[in-house]
């Protein structure tokens, strides 16, 4: 198994602060919601964009998500969720529901992933983490989570604008997920924020 | 939809969660598995989606346990996005706008309220967590569907009129048809009957005119009315003579009236009504005493008149 050999690198993203961003917010403090946004906001510009190719769209999105974080961050529960973790879904969720409502409908194409940045400044470890257990993934596997992913279309639309079985999209996803979750279980066991891995 | 029934009745059991029934699986199998990925990732339909959901709501540990793996692996995907920086007016319109929106707040807990148990725990994970893109049907698809049933059902409703309307104007064709034809046939069998009664007629001529006894008089129209015609056939053995021809139609509340005109008398024999056509068939009987006479027909009141009157309109003689 791949995961026996993966090496899970120290994490230097820290979500202890982040969740602290995170609750100063719902407690109406701005300054707090401009760091969340200065910590985490080119991932989220750059995940929107991937998944609307459109820098005007991409920037209307980028407003509205971080409208909804400001007003949902009171409810925010890091026992379910990481802080990034809390913030890409609500950004991928924003973006879908803005893909869907455009009139193109349902008929989509894969967006481009472009060159590798190497840039980041919230979680380069996490990031990389995260980009090594992708690149493990057999190309089909990894196609089709980019497909169910960027696209926010249902199995049975991926395989209606893929070309692939439907049979095959949903094995896929399950055993791509799967392998996913195995990489990256450890790292849950272990946590992700500073003061797990830094033993504080 | 087929999948989603397969796992519901794929590897479950009953089990008794807060006193209810419900249905729950006991362990992980790669429908369950597949399911908890294609949720997590907003990749079910809208129903299939609700119903997974609902089915961990109503207790279901392993479908629970099978969404929470893959929940975190959903967003890792989002991390492997290369960073990009958005304009520095964004930034300041974001927190212009924050300024107006405040966070929502959340109701406090009182002991009574929280979570008890373990549904109640994941009543509490789902509607805490971000929803997961639950793929909606297309809007436009949607908006069109009903007017598109609005326009079939119009153009049915039309086509429906239209065969009803054409229906009954070809009805009411076939009925002016008929009519035409029960009355053509009306006047046909009529004509028929006609046909068939003056055939019996002239058999009757035909047969009284071959016995040897029969004498035939000549009816010829008289005085004013020249164009009456006809024949008298005096059966001399059974006394009794056939007068048959046309005369002109009669007024109204008149009728002929033929009489036997004698040396020495006349005698009323019996009225004569011209059919329709103006032809007229009829027996009479004639007294044994005569053995000669003239026979002429005179235009009488409807009842019949003791003597003739004038001008006679035909005669007929026999020396």
């Amino acid at each position: 198994m791949d995961q026996e050999s993966q090496t899970v690198p120290k994490i230097e993203y820290d979500n202890a602060a982040l969740a602290a961003l995170i609750k100063k917010t719902g407690e109406g403090d701005p300054t707090a919601f401009a760091d969340l946004y200065d910590s985490t906001g080119n991932l989220i510009f750059g995940l929107v964009l991937r998944i609307l190719t459109d820098q005007t769209l991409a920037e209307e999105v980028l407003l509205d998500v971080y409208t909804h974080i400001r007003k949902e961050s009171a409810s925010y529960n890091p026992e379910n969720f990481m802080p990034l973790e809390w913030i890409i879904t609500i950004a991928r969720t924003r973006a879908v529901m803005r893909l869907d409502s455009n009139k193109e409908g349902r008929k989509r194409t894969l967006p481009e992933a472009g060159e590798t940045d190497p840039k980041t400044t919230v979680a380069p470890a996490l990031q990389d983490f995260a980009r090594s257990s992708i690149e493990s993934l057999t190309h089909s596997q990894k196609e089709i989570l980019d497909w169910i992913f960027y696209t926010g279309l249902s199995c049975s639309e991926v395989a209606a604008n893929s070309g692939k079985p439907l049979g095959a999209v949903k094995t896929y996803t399950r055993l791509g997920m799967s392998k996913l979750y195995d990489l990256f279980c450890p790292l849950y066991e272990r946590g992700t924020g500073s003061e797990n891995d830094n033993g504080e | 939809m087929i999948c989603f029934a397969l796992f519901m009745s794929a590897g479950r059991d009953q089990k008794t969660i807060m006193g209810n029934k419900t249905l729950s699986h006991e362990k992980p199998t790669e429908e369950i598995r597949e399911l908890a990925a294609l949720f997590s990732l907003g990749a079910l339909t809208q129903h299939e989606a609700r119903s997974f959901e609902a089915h961990i709501l109503e207790g279901c540990r392993v479908c629970e346990k099978e969404y929470n793996k893959f929940k975190h692996i959903t967003a890792e995907i989002g991390f492997t996005v290369n960073e990009t920086a958005a304009p520095d007016y964004i930034r300041e319109m974001i927190l212009a706008r924050i300024e107006h929106v405040a966070p929502e707040k959340i109701p406090e807990q009182t002991p009574e309220s929280e979570p008890k148990d373990e549904e109640a725990s994941a009543k509490t994970i789902l509607s805490s967590a971000p929803r997961p893109v639950l793929t909606q049907p297309s809007s436009r698809r949607l908006n069109i569907f009903p007017w598109i049933l609005a326009v079939i059902l119009a153009a049915a409703a039309a086509l429906i009129f239209y065969a009803y309307y054409s229906e009954q104007v070809a009805n009411d064709r076939l009925e002016s048809e008929l009519d035409t034809i029960r009355s053509e046939k009306q006047n046909l069998e009529l004509s028929l009957e006609d046909q068939k009664s003056w055939e019996g007629d002239l058999q009757q001529i035909i047969s009284t005119v071959s016995k040897p006894e029969t004498r035939i008089l000549h009816l010829a129209g008289y005085d004013k009315v020249p164009t009456a015609s006809g024949a008298i056939l005096w059966d001399v053995q059974e006394n009794k003579c056939l007068i048959f021809g046309y005369m002109p139609p009669v007024p109204s509340g008149k009728a002929y009236q033929l009489w036997y005109l004698t040396s020495k008398e006349q005698i009323p024999s019996g009225m004569l009504r011209p059919n329709p056509d103006g032809r007229i068939y009829r027996w009479f009987p004639i007294p044994e005493s005569i053995t000669s006479m003239t026979m002429v027909i005179s235009l009488e009141p409807e009842g019949g008149s003791k003597s003739p009157s004038l001008p006679w309109y035909a005669i007929g003689r026999k020396d």
